[in-house]
């Protein structure tokens, strides 16, 4: 019985929870930048790590399991009181992903000096054009990577 | 553009709490600091600094937003989809070896023949198809892009904007209470985002932090380090004529660095894929 217990408390103990630094970190299919954007996560969101890879972390948020980057979360959760001047609503989902559009106050800023993002916003398709399928055969072709790929 | 800046109070609310935090983690603590040290968690440089000016996550992304339209509106994009999608897929290698793996990285190749490279904070990466045409082979690529991911990683367009907003007075985190206030707050560090990244540059210190953070990137990614240096040299008498890389400085220094951090690493080695590089870079 003793044993069964200690096992038991081992193992809650190993069940390492972290919580997300950032806000709209992306829960991702797999450990690659290219790979479908399952979530965002909000800043405080704890998870529970699952599994190691590189720089990255499989991790269970709530009834979601998916891969974020280790750099992204932390042990301890993060402190609310840091501000934004953004509009939190408007640009909750731009600071971790392949962003979309520009934020409130980056439009803005855009308008009033004449900038126009259409370049901007064509940079961004052609990242977003990268499918997960071509960056995996790029890194397995150049024998590159961070070990995702066999070698 | 002018800079008009801006004074943060530090809450010390805050800073307790952090404290705090610290403080605490028995048995979690002590099962982090047994873990492998390459998936500890990433301690952003700037953490410690940050209650200085309070600026948030989506500020960052915000201000790098503008970086990219400026930058991009300024020198327009090569209009190539094949080396557009090259550079993204050499960058987003790279950038799945550091801290910020999955995060927001965006990378496009710049309409001009001038040799230089930007970066803007949160993962806006930007080469002029000028650097381009002067390298020789993927590693020099890898090379370059890599520094400018350093850059971001090291959040130094943020702590720049902080510098530059610390130096003025005028304005105030802590009096922005409005969203016309926090609106023209916004414009002043963008203003600053904007000077630093495409006319200053970012100061030596951040440079060399870029060029020895760059290094592990591609060693981990397999690229060879040594890229970067034969890049540099070849493009350091150009610089010396003066007008290019304009926004890099100390470029002997930076050679002279780079190549005894790499030998601290043992000459590693690594990809340097010439050939690929000449079949995705030919129009």
């Amino acid at each position: 019985m003793t044993v069964i217990l200690l096992a038991l408390a081992t193992t809650a103990a190993l069940a390492e929870q972290v919580f997300m630094k950032r806000p709209g970190v992306i829960l991702r299919e797999g450990p690659a930048s290219t790979t479908k954007s399952l979530a965002t996560l909000d800043k405080g969101k704890n998870a529970e790590v699952l599994e190691r890879q590189g720089k990255w972390l499989k991790v269970k948020a709530g009834e979601l399991t998916g891969w974020v980057g280790a750099g992204y979360v932390d042990a301890k959760k993060p402190d609310a009181s840091l501000g934004d001047l953004g509009d939190p609503k408007a640009s909750e989902a731009s600071a971790g992903a392949a962003a979309k559009g520009l934020g409130p106050l980056a439009a803005k800023y855009a308008a009033q000096n004449n900038m126009s993002s259409a370049n901007f916003d064509k940079m961004l398709a052609y990242r977003n054009n990268v499918t997960p399928q071509e960056h995996a055969q790029f890194e397995k072709e150049g024998k590159i990577g961070s070990g995702k790929v066999s070698k | 553009m002018t800079f008009k800046t801006i004074h943060l109070l530090l809450p010390a609310a805050f800073l307790g709490l952090t404290l705090t935090a610290v403080c605490q983690g028995g048995l979690k603590d002590l099962i982090k600091k047994n873990l492998p040290k390459e998936v500890q968690p990433y301690v952003d440089p700037l953490e410690k600094t940050q209650t200085a000016l309070t600026l948030g996550d989506k500020d960052e992304n915000q201000i790098g937003e503008i970086v990219g339209v400026a930058v991009t509106a300024q020198y327009g994009l090569v209009q190539n989809d094949k080396l557009q999608k090259y550079v993204n897929l050499v960058g987003l290698t790279l950038a799945d070896t550091t801290p910020r793996a999955g995060g927001n990285w965006v990378f496009g190749v710049l309409n001009t023949d001038e040799v230089n490279a930007f970066s803007g904070p949160n993962g806006y990466v930007m080469i002029t198809m000028g650097a381009i045409k002067r390298m020789k082979d993927e590693s020099e690529l890898a090379g370059v892009l890599a520094h400018e991911i350093a850059h971001v990683c090291r959040q130094h367009g943020l702590k720049a904007v902080q510098e530059a907003a610390k130096k003025d007075a005028a304005f105030s985190v802590a009096k922005a209470t409005t969203e016309g206030q926090k609106a023209e707050l916004f414009t002043k560090l963008a203003d600053s985002g904007v000077e630093v990244v495409t006319k200053n540059g970012y100061d030596k210190p951040s440079e060399f932090d870029a060029d020895k953070e760059a290094i592990p990137y591609l060693i981990e990614a397999g690229y060879d380090p040594q890229g970067l240096v034969n890049y540099l040299k070849r493009i350091q008498p150009e610089i010396a004529g003066g007008g290019i890389m304009g926004t890099h400085p100390g470029i002997s220094e930076r050679i002279a660095k780079l190549e005894a951090r790499i030998s601290k690493n043992g000459n590693p080695g690594g990809a340097t894929l010439a050939s690929r590089f000449a079949a995705w870079t030919k129009n």
